[in-house]
């Protein structure tokens, strides 16, 4: 690892930088296409062409999990767990440029819409932070059930919804008053979340109960619960974890965990169109841009399946590091 | 039902009705043994680290910490009850004490002889036990009708340690066990479970502590161990005094398994997949020790009742172990797969972690065994097998 001091002399350099090219930050976005794998634990990121070929692997702080690119997809987050930070990539020179200190253990996180401030779940000291991101500073530590994970907020904004694994529950936090406003039981140990790109519901995956919950977010309250079996699999099979939902809201994709499938659901109707075997435990999962392809971190089979979200079925696998996490495309 | 429990209950409505304090009190119950021989690890038995006695009731606190914000949420005020007692006269005493204070679950951390003490006078009050510690199947088979049992039983832990063997291909087993009486009962339930996985016994050999034990252990392990051919040894030594010497000093260089070596145990600190760390590292920060497979027990026990509690709206004892026993049930004990109660024996369906002293080797049920209803199934005495004897 590059020492702290350097970073800080780099990022400097590069807010300036950002800070002229400002009003043209979309202008700056290069669409590389390029995929960054998260992998806990080799503690790198795993760059791929968009050809799956390896780039390289940006070392990063310690136990690197979930990842954000900022609205420019100038620079990519990365929360570290064992590190206590949110490491910054430079996504033009694939190099850690800066970190955000956190507290114990990050695991999943959220930008404001305005990226001003990271919502992040902190998994050992069971917290929801509120991080300035200019300032680097916390500045709201919400307390939240046991092993906080699924992190996203709401389409207005000014909603943030946190799963508690222990405690079987979403966290409704207000940001206005910076306080749980409600506490909404679901399944056993809810992981992560989508929110349709109407604004009206909330999804749940919850990994042990083999559920999804649906959560009406006009009412808070649960407005249906899906259940999935890919053939051949029992319902204690089946561990949901990562989702993804396409822009105009009609699919959702759901990785299936132990069941080691991806499930294409119609969201309306919420028929499952496909199966779509990938690695062992599915867990998280991204699409394109142009949201022809998917791609699966397979936990425990290190590497990352790729799937033809038109024809529904896996193209390839690419090994990567150490227990993916995470993936994300930039383009 | 007692009637100090009926006005209780009653009280509970009027508030209710009224709208005033929705909380309703819950005690969860916890008794151990003053000084519990089985604890007590005097030659410094250091391979495993032992709880010291007594302090397994840091499961039963953590786990009302990690349910807080649950129990919280739904109304429910949630206390620890914990007592202990050198006998079964002072348990009785005490768990009538705690039924009295309102527990309706009480977590037992003690021998199985106890256990079977408490479970005959369990009949009588209006309290479900939770056997966190006694393996013994033979507190299975009694079908006590206000038991559960969150401690593995032996033939669940034989029967993982000999899913291991077969998938290895290690077929053929030198048993050896000493004098302390759970070592012959472990000796049997690995001799069913290697039964039922076609696993061979070469010969069963008791072995015992001798006068001088410098020489003899050393003598004693070579001529255990030799005048036949085996791929293992399975060592049953409770005490674990005698079976700490044999890897290494047997007479043929083969692999020990049971007491020492390859371990089947209920939770292991150093497994690190499906949320175990974060268990074991909140246990850590808590209590300054590495979480045991006791621990692990008493903490799944005491999160299966606030689960029960906080998913059902019948607050009864026989309508929350209802929920406990049922497929409703979805347990999370951070082992990946979610747990459940088993409607014929009260046993909690769960995985065991094969694991040497600083590492979990395999977790069963192994990949390939496979069961009509519930892979968990494959471990301990099956639905079909089993018969009360009480």
């Amino acid at each position: 690892m590059s020492s702290s001091r350097n970073r800080t002399s780099i990022a400097t350099l590069i807010a300036a930088t950002l800070l002229a090219a400002m009003p043209a930050a979309s202008a700056l976005a290069a669409d590389t296409g390029l995929i960054f794998i998260s992998n806990e634990r080799s503690n790198d990121i795993y760059v791929l062409s968009p050809d799956y070929q390896l780039v390289t692997k940006i070392e990063t702080d310690r136990r690197p999990r979930d990842m954000h690119f900022n609205e420019a997809h100038t620079l990519l987050y990365v929360a570290c767990g064992d590190d206590d930070v949110i490491d910054i990539i430079n996504v033009a020179t694939l190099e850690v440029v800066d970190a955000i200190p956190t507290g114990p253990s990050p695991e999943v996180f959220a930008f404001s819409p305005d990226e001003s401030q990271i919502y992040v779940s902190n998994e050992e000291d069971s917290t929801l932070e509120i991080i300035d991101v200019a300032d680097k500073i916390v500045t709201t530590r919400i307390p939240t059930g046991a092993e906080p994970e699924g992190v996203i907020h709401s389409v207005d904004g000014k909603t943030v919804f946190v799963t508690s694994e222990v405690a079987d529950m979403v966290h409704v936090v207000d940001l206005a008053s910076q306080s749980v406003v409600k506490n909404i039981i679901v399944g056993t140990r809810p992981r992560r979340f989508i929110v349709t790109p109407d604004g009206n519901e909330l999804w749940v995956s919850d990994e042990l109960s083999s559920e999804v919950h649906v959560i009406d977010l006009n009412t808070m309250e649960i407005k249906q619960v899906l259940t999935f079996l890919p053939p051949g699999f029992r319902p204690e099979d089946v561990t949901p974890v990562g989702m993804a939902i396409t822009r105009d809201g009609t699919k959702t994709l759901i990785s299936l965990g132990r069941a080691n499938h991806l499930a294409i659901i119609d969201t309306a109707s919420r028929n499952v169109l496909a199966y779509v075997l990938v690695g062992s435990r599915a867990w998280s999962v991204d699409l394109s841009h142009d949201e022809k392809t998917a791609i699966v971190a397979n936990g425990l089979s290190d590497d990352i399946t790729i799937v033809d979200t038109g024809s529904m079925k896996p193209v390839k696998s690419v090994p990567v590091g150490r227990t993916p996490h995470t993936v994300v495309i930039d383009d | 039902m007692k009637p100090w429990l009926r006005q209780v209950l009653a009280l509970f409505v009027l508030l209710a009705g009224t709208g005033l304090a929705a909380a309703e009190d819950v005690v969860i119950g916890y008794l151990s043994q003053t000084d519990d021989p089985r604890y007590v690890r005097d030659w410094g038995y250091a391979r495993l680290i032992e709880p010291p006695a007594d302090k397994t009731v840091d499961g039963a606190t953590m786990a009302l910490g990690d349910m807080s914000f649950v129990t919280d949420a739904t109304g429910l005020a949630v206390t620890l009850d914990a007592r202990n007692a050198p006998d079964l006269d002072g348990l009785k005493t005490a768990l009538e004490a705690e039924v009295a204070a309102g527990a309706r679950f009480v977590i037992l951390d003690l021998n199985a002889e106890l256990v079977a003490g408490l479970a005959e006078a369990a009949a009588n009050l209006d309290v479900m036990l939770v056997n966190a510690t006694a393996p013994d199947d033979s507190l299975r088979t009694a079908c006590f009708s206000d038991l559960l049992h969150t401690s593995p039983s032996d033939r669940m832990l034989e029967d993982a340690l000999t899913q291991y063997l077969r998938a290895q291909n290690w077929t053929r087993a030198l048993v050896l066990f000493g004098e302390n009486p759970r070592d012959s009962i472990v000796a049997d339930a690995f001799a069913k479970s290697a039964a039922r996985l076609r696993i061979n016994i070469s010969d069963t050999r008791p072995f015992s502590l001798a006068a001088d034990p410098q020489n003899r252990e050393q003598n004693n392990i070579k001529l255990l161990t030799g005048g036949t051919d085996y791929d293992l040894v399975f060592v049953a030594d409770t005490r674990g005094e005698f079976a700490r010497y044999i890897p290494y000093a047997t007479n043929l260089p083969r692999p020990v398994v049971g007491s020492v070596g390859l371990t089947p145990l209920a939770w292991h600190w150093s497994f690190e997949r499906d949320g175990a760390t974060q268990v074991s590292s909140r246990f850590d920060r808590m209590t300054g020790r590495k979480m045991s497979g006791e621990d692990w027990s008493v903490w799944i026990a005491a999160k299966a009742i606030l689960t029960a509690y906080t998913k059902t709206t019948d607050h009864s004892v026989d309508a929350l172990a209802a929920y406990m026993r049922s497929d409703a049930m979805r347990l999370d004990g951070s082992k990946g797969v979610s747990l459940n109660f088993r409607d014929w024996d009260g046993q909690l369906r769960m995985p065991v972690m094969l694991a040497t002293s600083d590492a979990v080797i395999a977790v069963a049920p192994l990949e390939g065994y496979l069961h009509k209803d519930n892979t968990l199934d494959t471990l301990g005495t099956d639905r079909a097998e089993f018969r009360c004897s009480p």
